[in-house]
């Protein structure tokens, strides 16, 4: 009787673990070439797993993990740099966050991808695009507190971009392109 | 139900019962150590992420917050009248410590419970700083909680007279299948994307902003377009055709090999050493320890 609850619960979760994994490639796949998300099948599915016992059982056991790794492209980055500013309007530090270990980067910079996501987004007024800004902004605020006779930070996000591989030959240097500031009062 | 347990059996180990088990015990240990490692590595930036005098605001971290409300500090920091800051500081604290337990096999399946709940607990406040080494120890710790892994190498073994296990079989099937799913979906996701059938996402990936040190090891790779190409779908191929090849006696070698090397590149370029390693831990426990005799088996 243990033998086949055990069975039942591990194919039970396999099945749980494909039908998730499938949800995501057909959402992943619809959004990167724009089709709409319309099959009854789909919907069926996406409803199963969005339901409350099944939704928080796989996300306490982690196994509502996505697969989909640097897929189906690999996401474009950014970087944000910080000027901090006296009252005089003097330029008194240039900085990005800094971490001592390079695990503690990693992880903060995974924020960034959502931030990515918020700017490169059709709606330029989306509430994500919101919570971004406010969020480059408290780091801004937050690191101002470590700069002596600071007054005001501007931050600068930057979109990082290597050249492609069907670019010339002679061009493999980075480059940074600016694409939106924010003025931030440091209090 | 007996006759598809030994079909099983029969298919998928030739020395199902030590084997099995030893790669448990490998599992236990590995993960507890990546565990452990993992939060040490943490440790000197965890005021900046995790406590109130953190880059972030809490209150704006929360507005991100998408796990289960009762498994954060943000809920126990109301029920117990503790501050988040002292609550994940505890399970940081904890953390380390049942990690050690868990690794040293002592109370094993209730270690890996706690270690499961106090990750939950540390990060569903912050779920911004997540990435996939979190997700996947999550999934290691709750297999930890079901698989009889403490039979090797550990204290429990040592202090505790332990029963013989049973449903061994299954739960390292069931493992196996997962590991499949892991990497055909992986595969699978990436060849919907153009850009990894024309080496572009191979290229944009081994240059990404964070191996900025090792970013110019590469760039005579440009003037020969198709060795990114090759390498790209190299990485998805091995991906996609791993629930094929994995399964197959003659295969198995290479694409174990393969696998690792993939995730020893991903180590040293994206420097994503935890996820790696738990992946390398994964992929052992899968396919290299349920199988270590099958030759000497095939001779005998």
């Amino acid at each position: 009787m243990k033998r086949i609850l055990v069975f039942t619960f591990l194919a039970a979760n396999l099945l749980f673990m494909i039908l998730s994994n499938s949800v995501g490639a057909v959402q992943s796949f619809c959004d990167f070439y724009n089709y709409e998300k319309d099959s009854k099948v789909y919907k069926g599915i996406a409803r199963l797993i969005d339901k409350p016992v099944v939704s928080n059982y796989l996300a306490i056991s982690g196994f509502e993990t996505g697969y989909g790794f640097f897929a189906p492209n690999v996401c474009s980055q950014i970087h944000i740099a910080y000027d901090f500013i006296d009252s005089t309007g003097k330029l008194i530090a240039q900085k990005a966050p800094e971490f001592d270990q390079h695990e503690g980067f990693l992880r903060f910079t995974t924020c960034y991808t959502d931030f990515v996501n918020a700017y490169f987004e059709p709606e330029p007024d989306s509430l994500s695009v919101k919570i971004s800004d406010a969020m480059i902004k408290c780091v801004g605020r937050n690191m101002a507190k470590k700069v002596d006779g600071c007054s005001d930070v501007e931050a600068n996000v930057y979109l990082y971009e290597y050249p492609k591989l069907s670019d010339s030959p002679d061009t493999c240097r980075p480059s940074f392109v600016n694409f939106r500031k924010l003025k931030i009062k440091a209090s | 139900m007996k006759a598809l347990s030994l079909t099983i059996n029969r298919l998928v180990y030739p020395n199902p019962y030590e084997n099995t088990l030893k790669a448990f015990s490998f599992f236990r240990l590995a993960i507890g150590f990546i565990v452990v490692f993992h939060y040490l590595a943490i440790i000197q930036d965890y005021k900046q992420l995790y406590s109130t005098s953190g880059l972030i605001d809490k209150e704006l971290i929360a507005l991100k917050s998408h796990g289960n409300y009762y498994l954060s500090t943000f809920y126990w920091a109301k029920v117990t009248g503790l501050t988040t800051q002292q609550l994940a500081s505890l399970c940081m604290g904890g953390i380390l410590l049942f990690g050690s337990f868990l690794s040293a096999g002592l109370f094993t399946r209730l270690s890996a419970l706690l270690v499961l709940i106090l990750h939950h607990l540390l990060h569903n406040n912050g779920p911004i700083y997540m990435y996939g080494v979190d997700l996947f120890t999550r999934m290691s710790l709750t297999y930890l909680v079901l698989f009889p892994s403490n039979h090797y190498f550990s204290l429990d073994k040592l202090f505790m007279k332990l029963k013989a296990p049973k449903n061994y079989d299954l739960l390292i099937f069931a493992f196996q299948i997962h590991v499949c799913i892991v990497y055909f979906f992986t595969g699978l996701d990436k060849s919907f994307g153009f850009n990894w059938w024309n080496g572009e996402s191979f290229w944009k990936a081994i240059h990404m902003y964070d191996n900025s040190s090792v970013v110019t090891w590469f760039n005579w790779m440009h003037r020969y377009p198709v060795i990114p190409l090759i390498l790209g779908w190299g990485a998805f191929l091995i991906e996609l055709l791993y629930p094929l090849c994995i399964w197959m006696p003659r295969t198995r070698k290479i694409w174990l090999v393969s696998v690792i090397g993939l995730h020893l590149m991903i180590a040293i370029i994206l420097k994503l050493y935890f996820f790696s390693a738990v992946m390398i831990v994964w992929n052992l426990t899968a396919f290299y320890f349920p199988f270590v005799k099958e030759k000497a088996l095939r001779h005998a």
